[in-house]
């Protein structure tokens, strides 16, 4: 254990600068990257989401208060992105189902979606 | 270490494991960063999703209870699972609350959950858009003093007029401010006395059960905070309760839970009850302390006084009177019943009194006593009522009601002098109310439909 010890404490292959250098190197390259895969993989889908979560709660909303119990869909953009959302309204003898999508306009996915029951003859608060 | 990174001399595992220790750090924060805030998107998408399922199943469970009125299945505490959809569903609990039914719809997607509560109640129909409605029988009404009436007057043929009272005329520019409708038709709403009947029959029947279980047994004295939420309605729990239980400490009890009493009630303490608590007593109740009472429920046989309470929210049911003294603030949605098989009770508001919601005088039997000693509504001056009087013997209004008076006749007392169908300076302004108010729902064979009254 002490030899051991002894031989880590003095290890003569790569200087201090050399490893510095080859850490700093990989970092310029890991980090970036890093980002970029983080980026690629989770924020930019969950900006995506947040945005379209967003949308669909206030379509939802709108839709309920307004008592806009009708088929819709339309456009809208957030930071440059181009969001599809559609209202669709289902009869349910003297209930109603109201469901909302969000889809990313490019790329025809659903993003978010919600639905709910609602009586039309009932008021809201 | 820095002494042999100068001398580079046997340092470079260390400083590796530090800097690769840095570095990990950092990707890690990085990375929970991310993972936080992916986990934050998902429990917003859950938490909508249980909360639109949770209200999903208020409006299927009221569109059950809509189909099936008449088989009353409302009479029955429910707790039952609905499917909303092939993949989620609600847990429904509710019960009849006096003059609404409580009614609570929880939903859970993962790891988010929605509760929602409410009351049921009834949306009113176009007879309660107008600001008077009386027995066409006796007409026509006379105004007089400062009397102001906004919203349409529905009478009998004879309609409106002016009168002067001891030498006082009428001072108002006019009559009526909206339309006088005459009709030799009844026009006033009915009520479903069956489901008033029902339910002080239910509150006798509780009061008449010999219940061993006593308050202060499971409760100890020194307890000041007592929770019955594990109840799903107030009928699973029903204690035995005395007068010194009620004003021991300050003590806060919240149900659901009925509390019965077979003694005389005046309670002083700074009491604080929610969450459902029905209190029935066979002797006449008195609230004159600081109270804090919220989703409550008070029967009497005999009288209920209520003296400025700190926050009153709740329901008053009596065989007799009931009696809301100087200052005192009831919030909506409240509501005072007098049921009675006798007609000499009363309901009075007192000056200064305030209250949000629906009071009703209702007699058990249709033919009623003839003359002055008749039950009655009486709002004295100052006095205001934000919603609806219903009464099917006299009203008497000297006070202010933003909202409708329905009505067999008004009536005051000049001495020497009864005044039938007089009403002198009152106001009734049925704009005033709030266009959300929602009526009991013994109305509901009036052709109203019921409805939430909010949403918590």
């Amino acid at each position: 254990m002490k030899k051991l010890y002894y031989k880590s404490d003095s290890e003569s292959g790569y200087t201090v600068i050399e490893v510095l250098v080859s850490l700093i190197i990989l970092l310029i390259v890991v980090i970036p990257l890093t980002q970029f895969i983080g980026y690629l993989l989770s924020d930019e889908k969950n900006i995506e989401k947040i945005n379209a979560t967003y949308l669909a709660e206030k379509e939802m909303e709108h839709c309920i208060i307004n008592r806009a119990y009708e088929n819709n869909k339309f456009e809208e953009i957030i930071n440059g992105r181009h969001y599809l959302i559609k209202r669709n309204i289902e009869n349910k003898g003297d209930i109603i189902r109201i469901k909302v999508e969000v889809l990313l306009l490019n790329k025809n996915k659903i993003l978010a979606n919600f639905e709910t029951l609602r009586k039309p003859d009932f008021s809201e608060f | 270490m820095w002494k042999n990174i100068l001398k580079e001399d046997g340092s470079s595992l260390i400083t590796v494991m530090a800097i690769t220790t840095i570095i990990s750090a950092t990707l890690l924060i990085i990375l929970s960063y991310l993972l936080i805030q992916t986990k934050h998107l998902h429990s917003k998408e859950n938490y909508l999703t249980a909360k639109y399922n949770s209200e999903a199943g208020i409006y299927v469970y009221l569109s059950e209870l809509e189909k099936y009125w008449h088989y009353q299945k409302w009479m029955r505490p429910v707790n039952r699972t609905i499917n909303i959809n092939p993949k989620d569903s609600v847990l429904i609990t509710a019960y009849p609350w006096g003059s609404f039914i409580h009614l609570e719809s929880y939903s859970q997607k993962k790891d988010q959950s929605f509760k929602l509560r409410t009351y049921i109640g009834l949306n009113p129909s176009a007879v309660f858009n107008s600001s008077v409605v009386l027995n066409p029988k006796y007409s026509p009404v006379v105004l007089t003093g400062n009397t102001k009436i906004y919203g349409d007057m529905r009478t009998g043929k004879h309609g409106v007029k002016k009168g002067t009272l001891a030498g006082k005329p009428f001072t108002g520019s006019k009559l009526v401010y909206g339309e006088i409708i005459r009709s030799e038709v009844d026009q006033r709403p009915s009520i479903e006395k069956e489901y008033l009947h029902s339910l002080y029959t239910d509150f006798r029947l509780i009061l008449s059960q010999n219940v061993t279980d006593n308050f202060n047994e499971i409760v100890s004295d020194t307890s000041t905070i007592i929770s019955f939420a594990h109840s799903s309605n107030p009928i699973e729990n029903i204690l035995y309760i005395t007068n010194k239980d009620l004003n021991l400490r300050n003590r806060h009890i919240s149900g659901p839970l009925t509390l019965i009493s077979k003694e005389k009630l005046t309670i002083n303490s700074s009491l604080k009850l929610d969450n459902h608590i029905q209190i029935l007593s066979n002797k006449s109740i008195i609230i004159k302390g600081k109270v804090n009472f919220e989703n409550v429920l008070f029967y009497s046989p005999e009288n209920i006084i209520i003296s400025n309470p700190n926050y009153f929210e709740g329901q008053v049911f009596s065989e007799n009177s009931i009696q809301i003294n100087r200052n005192s603030r009831l919030d909506y949605p409240s509501v005072l019943v007098v049921y009675t098989e006798k007609d000499t009770g009363s309901i009075q508001l007192y000056p200064g009194s305030n209250v949000s919601g629906s009071i009703i005088y209702l007699t058990e039997k249709d033919t009623l006593l003839f003359g002055q000693y008749r039950g009655k509504i009486v709002i004295h001056e100052n006095a205001q009522l934000n919603g609806l009087i219903y009464s099917d013997n006299f009203t008497t209004l000297s006070g202010h009601v933003n909202g409708t008076v329905i009505t067999d006749r008004f009536y005051f007392y000049y001495s020497p002098t009864n005044y039938f169908n007089w009403i002198n300076g009152a106001t009734i302004d049925r704009e005033a109310i709030k266009s959300n108010f929602k009526l009991p729902i013994f109305f509901k064979s009036s052709g109203n439909y019921l409805t939430p009254l909010y949403f918590r």
